[in-house]
């Protein structure tokens, strides 16, 4: 496998994530109140059901992008040639908590788990801190152009 | 309130009350209710005669609970889209005819006819207490939780007042109180509206083996508590006995709150002035099920991640021309 990914999954990375951001401040609840949920075409962003759904959807294409790229990694030696950047590194780390966070939670929604209120508080606002952290890191890799990998 | 009593849901109601009291099953022991299994209420429609006292003692009881706003109103923005909810006035405060958040209970009258007789049903109304409640899994902040007894809070600390859990509950049970709460501290203007108020089943009194209020006092024992599969019995046992239906045991994917009636819950909810704070009792879907059913999406998606890289590592082996690593991945 060749250490430059693959088009496609880029493009599914980058759809996954903006989709999973957008609807995780859905959840919040933001587009109602503030009008995006007026837009045309964005009317299903008001509707929660809708918003947690499709935000269920988008953790879990990352969750196999990112099963799909270590698996990867681990099985091609060419891949060990290069190393992960700095920059790579914490957005992966924080790609990591937000999804870990977000499968308890996807398990906390099945009938009869309860967590306490305090392990809940957690979760959600772990979930939600690393994914504002993710968005942030994203941009600044995106606007300095900082890679995942780099040669070594 | 309405005091009035029909002549046949006061035999019924005397002849039922009888029985329960002679059977001392009207409330379970202590140590059911506190031994964290979970609980579940039955609501007999016949016994109630609308006398209020089981309002009056919910709000008695949980006054230390309500909402007390301390200066004025923030001035929301957008102003269009987020509406003050105030009820803190006095006279607002009074009320007991619908839900609020300083009326956690309140009876709803059925008036109309069924089999060709006329009925007259009082339906005290307050939170389902959802097994899988999505006013707890989808609260954003962790505020709206399950105890592992089922009982359903709104944790007044933590609460943002967005409304989200009265939005995604099927009764739209939960009332704000603007004015009030964490988002006060934090952006006033821009994020939350107050804190969202409901029933807590007196989740405190349980916890000190005593009944919740409504039940404590209730002179016709209308309700009763305890484990959900004893309940659950009961409810058919009656239903059987009286010919009557059932609400609640599978609404939303089943409430432990049932509710037991002589006349369909269809008529009954046809009968009933709906609106907001006033909820229905028509067919409830479980609410949680396409959330839940995507949770599969989490258990195929690492699988199918792994599947993904083996088979494109097998289709193209080492021949991929792999001399360029050189480029950076983004």
């Amino acid at each position: 496998m060749n250490a430059k990914p693959h088009l496609l999954l880029k493009i599914l990375y980058g759809a996954a994530a903006v989709t999973a951001l957008f609807t995780g401040f859905g959840n919040m609840p933001l587009w109602g109140r503030y009008y995006v949920a007026d837009l045309p075409g964005l009317e299903w962003s008001g509707d929660f059901f809708i918003n947690v759904n499709v935000h269920i959807l988008a953790g879990s294409l990352l969750l196999c992008i990112a099963t799909y790229v270590l698996t990867a990694t681990m099985m091609d030696e060419r891949l060990r040639n290069s190393r992960m950047t700095l920059s790579g590194r914490i957005r992966g780390f924080l790609l990591a908590m937000a999804l870990a966070t977000g499968i308890l939670m996807v398990v906390k929604n099945l009938p009869g788990v309860h967590f306490p209120m305090a392990t809940l508080i957690v979760f959600n606002f772990a979930h939600m801190t690393a994914a504002l952290l993710f968005m942030i890191a994203g941009l600044l890799s995106l606007i300095f152009r900082h890679p995942w990998r780099q040669i070594r | 309130m309405s005091n009035k009593l029909s002549r046949r849901s006061f035999i019924k109601a005397s002849l039922i009350t009888a029985g329960a009291v002679a059977a001392a099953g009207v409330t379970r022991p202590l140590s059911a209710r506190a031994s964290g299994a979970e609980l579940c209420t039955l609501l007999d429609l016949q016994q109630c005669i609308a006398c209020g006292a089981c309002v009056e003692a919910c709000r008695e009881v949980n006054e230390e609970k309500f909402p007390a706003p301390e200066g004025p109103m923030p001035d929301m923005i957008p102003r269009n889209k987020v509406k003050i909810a105030d009820w803190s006035l006095t006279e607002k405060r009074e009320i007991d005819d619908r839900l609020t958040p300083y009326n956690w209970l309140f009876i709803q009258p059925a008036v109309g006819e069924y089999n060709g007789e006329e009925f007259e049903i009082n339906i005290p109304r307050r939170c389902m207490h959802c097994r899988n409640a999505p006013c707890s899994n989808l609260c954003p902040f962790g505020a709206a939780f399950t105890q592992n007894n089922g009982i359903v809070r709104i944790h007044p600390d933590v609460c943002m007042g967005g409304a989200k859990c009265k939005a995604v509950c099927p009764w739209h049970i939960p009332e704000r109180q603007s004015g009030v709460g964490l988002h006060l501290d934090l952006l006033p203007q821009y994020a939350g509206n107050g804190v969202m108020y409901k029933c807590d089943r007196c989740y405190n009194r349980l916890k000190e083996g005593e009944l919740p209020a409504c039940i404590d006092v209730c002179p016709e024992n209308v309700q009763q508590i305890g484990p959900r599969n004893e309940i659950v019995e009961k409810a058919h046992q009656m239903t059987k006995e009286m010919d009557g239906f059932i609400y609640g045991e599978t609404e939303n994917g089943g409430t432990n709150t049932i509710y037991v009636s002589p006349v369909p819950f269809d008529v009954l909810d046809r009968a009933t002035d709906k609106g907001s704070g006033s909820p229905h009792l028509g067919p409830a879907a479980d609410s949680m099920a396409s959330a839940n059913t995507m949770a599969l999406a989490t258990i195929i998606a690492p699988v199918a991640g792994v599947a993904g890289a083996v088979a494109r590592f097998l289709s193209l082996g080492n021949s991929d021309g792999g001399g360029k690593e050189g480029q950076n991945e983004r």
